[in-house]
């Protein structure tokens, strides 16, 4: 194994059909128009010398390193600035420019370090490659002279340019003696990342790289790695490269944290991680970052982690160590026992959103195959479910319609009820770059998100509507639409069913949902509704991106059919820079949904009621198979309470935090007689667990993670399962005690069985990924590279059909008691339930949930900044610290649900999407005053972190 | 190794039967409901059946035999449309 280097052209190499023909060195080169020298030579293997420039920045032109000769032109040109031309002959190497670099080079290390031997970035240098390539022996100008280099002159007085280390930045260090201000930082935050937070101060020998007037750490820098990255020295280096030494091997793997599913080269030195850095040609992220996939791997080795399987009897024994096998047969025979005593619909699993396509998918074949019956969730329950129902009914398939890089073709790009630069980092870079050319923007949503405003980019529209009339709007927005002849008729005539689209836009061009009407609901001004809806039908190719603000509603559903139904009455489907696009939560939410996660259909989207379909996997399975739906996690809950389920397997997921009305969720679970969890931690689910299965982190394992594109990405091993057993090991020996048999000898076989039995994954398996990196699907006969736009011709269900959505209010209503509204969410440090970014050092930003208010609703509570506060609902009351913000618009409160201590799912509700009982988090009616204390539910969880948690002391080993 | 006992139930998380069984009622008759809600602006003849299929396709089977039993006698608490289609929801096979 060695260490995966790819090319660095140097400078992008431009997209287009139209190509020149240039010589270099002698050697015929052809490369696309508008393709600079520099990145020509490379595509033919001659590197020229180079500093500043690195393909993923546009050409900078100030190293003077990377000179050339061209017939016919006058001096010697920077290749990095110097488009290729038709006919042009160039010579990288001469006497005279050799002279000229070694110059250059000389003016660079006069004023750096020479220590190269104990130098973090010794191995990794392209400073020290240079010097190399361009032979420099000696330089002249000696290192006395005026300096970065030393904290003190030789005098011993302090040397005035010379500037300490920030180290600020858990992850990073910046050094500025060892800087050659090549600028490739400050490029990297503007050009890739888009945050504009470095820049360079003063001027000529004073120039210096700067966080603004402050540390990284204080300042407007959201740590994505992408200046670590681009830096050619040890100026901005990782803190684990500087303890451990460079990685001597590495492989691509698919970042475990949120659904843009980047990819990395997970960079080791035999079984431990060194760094982790984003792969140049992963297809999701192509070669950026954010900083949980970039930094915040280091749970996976965390002294919380258990490794070994555990057993009690009661949730309030301690937890006694065991074999695997005894954790395994205990777990099995308490199933039995169950099904036995209260009937064969009393059991059922909850699979991960966090886990591979091959260890949910042996989850769920467990549950129909061993069970016998389809009590089968996921969490895409209480995130996109409505995305799946929604899009499913409206055009065909259970998925976004793009790849991510179609936004680099968007003109009028709407957000809705997401946040891409917190909760999708990477995406949004992407769409920023978009933004930046000259996109226009309408962002909708209750808070005034980044995206609203910020360096470079302001929406043309905020659409800053009241928690919980998202219908209201989009059908005020298609209103305008229908009213005012926007309609694209062709498409809609080609593509669309007639019947249906006459029933809607008759619907639709009603008085009441017009935005004069709709204003009363969502607060909106009409004119601004008008304005955003001209502009999305008029402005091009109009793309639709949004989140969990759409979906987590009692309406999510009739939301996401809204907004197909503006997709599909515009003409917004089928092609690059359109689109109805869900940014999914977690990295294998959509994967978890394909391999048939939900208790009503089989792997591939298919109804469980459908014969021929179960006959498929019946042949397969040698079982008959349920044909009935079974339970969704709220109906289990629902019915553990009742009396009627009472065993359930939750393979690395946790509800008792994740989901709402957690003191509902606790009874639930309470009431059961056997919870077995399967996780990297003892979670919050785990304190009311009989059986503890120690999961493994995405280093520890084989498999594929299915991103929001449709892109099914490997996930590959770097060291083995801390536990001693591979996750979907652990499933298929709990269904043999079950007495159903699973014979795979490695993950590479249950994608081949996922491919037999599933018409969109038809094509794929593990040597294709091997071969093409990554693929789309559908991926069968008719699509064997995979599909990276759907819809194209024709729509996945033949013709788009058109669906009413009226706008029907939440029974959660604001009212004296209850006046405010609170919305939940997520920020960019901290990853869901953040069991795995709590144990990071990502708490240097986040490190509690705060309660964010405007500050009308704070002053007339007297709430001051910081203050603790109480915050109640119907369900519950916690404690919480205030944030008071402008973001929130009066009325309205917000909060994230990141750490388990405060508590936040307390407050939310039962209410839930009329279709899929997506629970409705993002609108609780609540009232917020200060208190002194802390909530009753957040001392008693305090006291059950440890009673419900305790492991029994190990006893020294015993002869058997 | 010992063997293991049957698991007792450790909390009191279940509720006595009778507001077990109300508290069920309710939440089926909300489900149904906004369920109903949605397809209400359709024409009646294309609601109705979309009603009951909703609830075919995704309630399992003890969720519609229980909201049967629950409103197939007495339905006037529900709203019309999902009385309607009442008549069209499939009870479960016998198990």
């Amino acid at each position: 194994m060695s260490l995966i280097k790819e090319i660095d052209f140097g400078t992008p190499i431009r997209v287009t059909d139209k190509t020149v023909t240039l010589s270099i060195d002698g050697q015929s080169v052809t490369v696309p128009a508008g393709t600079s020298v520099m990145a020509a030579a490379m595509s033919v293997g001659t590197t020229i010398p180079k500093l500043c420039a690195t393909d993923s920045l546009e050409p900078f032109g100030s190293c003077r390193l990377c000179l050339v000769e061209i017939e016919g032109r006058r001096g010697t040109p920077a290749s990095c600035t110097t488009p290729a031309e038709e006919g042009m002959v160039v010579r990288t190497q001469s006497e005279n420019l050799a002279s000229l670099r070694k110059g250059v080079m000389e003016l660079y290390i006069s004023d750096h370090p020479l220590d190269c031997l104990t130098c973090s970035a010794n191995g990794d240098c392209e400073l020290q490659d240079m010097a190399g390539a361009v032979g420099l022996r000696e330089v002249r100008y000696g290192y006395e002279g005026e300096n970065h280099v030393f904290a003190k002159g030789r005098d011993g007085l302090a040397n005035e340019n010379w500037l300490p280390k920030d180290e600020s930045n858990p992850y990073f260090t910046y050094d500025p003696s060892k800087c050659i201000v090549c600028n490739r930082c400050v490029r990297a935050c503007e050009e890739v990342q888009g945050t504009f937070a470095l820049t360079i101060t003063g001027r000529g020998f004073e120039s210096r790289v700067a966080a603004g007037p402050t540390d990284f750490l204080g300042s407007e820098c959201v740590s994505c790695g992408a200046c670590v990255q681009a830096c050619p020295t040890a100026t901005l280096i990782e803190t684990s490269v500087i303890a451990h030494g460079q990685p001597e091997h590495s492989k691509i793997t698919t970042c475990a944290y949120c659904g843009v599913g980047c990819s990395f080269k997970a960079e080791m030195q035999g079984d431990r991680v060194v760094r982790m850095v984003p792969y140049k040609d992963g297809q999701a992220n192509e070669g950026h970052s954010c900083v949980k996939g970039r930094f915040a791997w280091g749970y996976a080795t965390h002294s919380d982690r258990i490794t070994r399987p555990m057993i009690r009897h009661r949730i309030t024994d301690p937890w006694r160590e065991v074999s695997w096998e005894e954790a395994i047969r205990h777990a099995a025979s308490e199933f039995r026992r169950i099904q036995a005593q209260y009937g064969r619909e009393s059991v059922g699993a909850i699979t991960s959103s966090r886990c591979t396509n091959e260890e949910v998918f042996v989850v769920q074949k467990l549950v129909r195959a061993a069970f016998r019956n389809n009590n089968v969730d996921t969490c895409a329950r209480v995130c996109h479910s409505p995305t799946g129902y929604g899009l499913k009914t409206t055009l065909g398939t259970s998925a976004g319609t793009q790849d991510f890089k179609s936004v680099a073709k968007a003109d009028v790009i709407l957000v809705i009820g997401a946040n891409p630069t917190d909760g999708h980092p990477v995406f949004a870079s992407r769409m920023k770059k978009r933004l930046r050319q000259g996109a226009k923007l309408i962002v909708v949503d209750p808070r005034r998100i980044d995206l609203v405003k910020s360096p470079h980019i302001q929406a043309q529209h905020h659409l800053q509507l009241k928690p919980g009339t998202n219908v209201a709007l989009v059908n005020a927005i298609s209103h305008v639409v229908v009213t005012e002849g926007l309609i694209a008729e062709d498409y809609v005539r080609e593509r669309c069913d007639l019947d249906d689209f006459e029933l809607w836009a008759r619907f639709i061009a009603r008085e009441d949902n017009s935005p004069e009407s709709s204003e009363q609901f969502t607060g909106v001004p009409a004119a601004e509704v008008r304005a955003a809806a001209r502009l999305f039908a008029r402005g091009g190719n109009g793309a639709i991106y949004y989140g969990l603000g759409v979906t987590e509603h009692s309406q999510g559903s009739t939301t996401v059919m809204a907004m197909a139904n503006l997709a599909m009455a515009t003409g917004n489907i089928g092609r690059e820079g359109v689109g109805i696009n869900p940014l999914r939560g977690q990295n294998n939410v959509q994967g978890s949904c394909d391999m048939g996660s939900f208790p009503h259909e089989l792997p591939g989207y298919r109804h469980v009621s459908d014969d021929s379909t179960r006959q498929v996997f019946e042949t397969m399975w040698g079982v008959p198979l349920d044909d009935e739906p079974g339970l969704r996690i709220p109906n289990m809950l629902d019915e553990a309470v009742g009396g009627t389920f009472k065993g359930l397997y939750v393979q690395g997921e946790d509800i008792a935090q994740s989901d709402p009305n957690t003191q509902h969720v606790t009874a639930g679970l309470g009431a059961m007689e056997c919870v077995v969890v399967q996780d990297l931690f003892l979670n919050e689910t785990a304190k009311y667990a009989h059986v503890f299965l120690p999961g493994s982190s995405f280093l520890e394992k084989d498999g594929t993670f299915t991103n929001a594109e449709r892109r099914i990405n490997r996930v590959r091993k770097v060291m083995e399962p801390l536990s001693g057993k591979s996750e979907w090991q652990a499933t298929i020996d709990l269904a043999r005690a079950l007495g159903y048999e699973m014979a795979y000898a490695d993950p590479s076989e249950i994608m081949d069985e996922i491919a037999t039995l599933t018409p969109s994954f038809a094509g794929v398996s593990y040597d294709k990924l091997e071969k093409l990196g990554s693929v789309q699907w559908p991926c069968n006969e008719k699509a064997p590279l995979g599909t990276p736009l759907m819809h194209v011709d024709r729509f996945v269900r033949g013709k788009g059909k058109f669906m009413i959505t009226e706008f029907v209010p939440t029974e959660e209503r604001t009212g004296p008691r209850f006046p405010l509204i609170l919305t939940t969410g997520r920020i960019l440090s901290q990853y869901n339930v953040g069991a795995q970014t709590r144990r990071t050092a990502n708490g240097a930003w986040h490190d509690e949930d705060v309660l964010e208010i405007h500050p009308f609703d704070a002053e007339s509570r007297g709430i001051r900044d910081g203050d603790l506060v109480a915050i109640a609902s119907r369900s519950g009351d916690i404690s919480l610290k205030a944030e008071v913000s402008e973001r929130m618009q009066p009325g309205v409160v917000y909060t994230t649900f990141h750490h388990a201590v405060s508590g936040a799912n307390v407050i939310t509700t039962d209410f839930s999407d009329w279709a899929t009982n997506c629970p409705e988090y993002k609108v609780t009616a609540v009232e917020v005053r200060r208190t002194n204390y802390y909530s009753q539910w957040q001392e008693k969880n305090r006291e059950e972190d440890v009673t419900l948690r305790r492991i029994q002391t190990r006893l020294p080993d015993a002869a058997e | 190794m010992p063997r293991s006992e049957p698991l007792a139930p450790t909390m009191t998380g279940t509720l006595a039967p009778d507001m077990a069984a109300r508290e069920n009622r309710l939440k089926l008759a909300r489900m149904g409901g906004q369920i109903a809600d949605f397809f209400k602006s359709y024409p009646e003849d294309q609601a109705v059946p979309a009603i009951a299929s909703h609830i075919n396709d995704f309630w399992s089977r003890r969720m519609r035999e229980d909201f049967l039993a629950a409103f197939n006698a007495e339905s006037s608490e529900l709203s019309p449309l999902l009385r309607r289609a009442l008549a069209q929801i499939r009870p479960g096979r016998a198990q």
